[in-house]
């Protein structure tokens, strides 16, 4: 996934030309970004919808939904390690605090179903739950608007 | 759903006479949770929100900024009243829903109406258009949830 950035990079460093490669590595960072965005909002509609069956079945959260949501967890972090590296390495993205706000942000709606789901044994933590992978969807969204600068 | 179980337990509760009242009430409560829950998502964005605004150039807008600030300190105090449920927080919930109410609407008319005052957004302007309207919604579900899980009106009927 790195690659092409590190590829843009190396080609940088010795001074070969430097201004396309600039460009360039722009374009390449959406198409990733878009994919990773694409993947994780997917993954929080499955969880949605799932939440959604187990509400019509008047069924509570389960473990096996928290770990799906664990893993949804882990994507956010990769992403940002990725987006930390990206930057680190010169990506320019022109609302820093306000990209890193929205990732911090969608870290903490997922534990906080869970602990919703932990206390209230009844539909209601999916009716939380389905909220919280709304939540995250749209969270991710912008998250992919702020990276590329709309 | 969940002031019925506590309307039904009452009954229950005064049938047990004057002995040992077992409080058989669940410890769950329902819809009132999923509020607790949005409430919180909306403290932790609306707080990650003015801090951001009030970092990069708290001087650019002060008022939509300060705004921003009034509404994350709205939500926070409204989730942890909401959340402890008390008799005293109770009335802080009471208060804190209220002020959101009438924060929203007024935030949401003069937006449109004096719309040079708020070109910086903020989570009340234009009735919260930028949240997918949650903020207009959640004060009213909030009164009526108060309103619906009171003691007082519990006990009554």
């Amino acid at each position: 996934m790195l690659s092409p950035g590190w590829a843009d990079r190396r080609s940088g460093r010795a001074g070969a030309t430097v201004v396309p490669v600039r460009s360039a590595r722009r374009t390449d960072y959406a198409a990733q970004v878009t994919l990773t965005v694409g993947a994780l909002v997917a993954c929080s509609l499955a969880l949605g919808v799932w939440a959604a069956v187990r509400t019509a079945r008047d069924q509570p959260v389960i473990t096996r939904q928290l770990i799906g949501g664990a893993v949804i967890e882990a994507g956010i972090l990769v992403q940002m390690v990725v987006a930390g590296v990206l930057v680190a390495t010169g990506h320019q993205v022109p609302e820093a605090v306000t990209f890193w706000g929205y990732l911090v942000v969608a870290l903490l709606v997922l534990p906080a179903a869970a602990v919703v789901a932990v206390i209230e044994r009844t539909r209601w933590s999916s009716v939380a739950l389905i909220l919280a992978c709304a939540t995250l969807a749209v969270m991710q969204l912008r998250v992919h608007q702020l990276w590329s600068g709309a | 759903m969940g002031s019925d179980t506590a309307e039904r337990d009452v009954t229950e509760n005064e049938q047990v006479g004057d002995g040992q009242v077992e409080d058989t009430r669940r410890p769950a409560y329902g819809p009132g949770r999923v509020l607790i829950f949005v409430y919180g998502v909306f403290a932790v964005s609306a707080t990650a929100r003015a801090s951001v605004q009030l970092i990069r150039n708290a001087a650019e807008a002060p008022l939509a900024y300060s705004l921003s600030a009034v509404s994350a300190v709205v939500y926070a105090v409204a989730t942890v009243a909401l959340a402890h449920n008390g008799r005293r927080m109770r009335r802080v919930a009471w208060v804190a829903v209220t002020f959101e109410l009438v924060g929203v609407i007024t935030v949401g008319i003069l937006s449109s109406t004096h719309p040079e005052l708020f070109q910086h957004d903020s989570v009340w302007s234009r009735f919260g258009a930028g949240y997918g309207y949650v903020p207009a919604v959640l004060p009213v579900l909030g009164l009526f949830w108060m309103w619906r899980s009171s003691p007082a009106r519990i006990a009554q009927t």
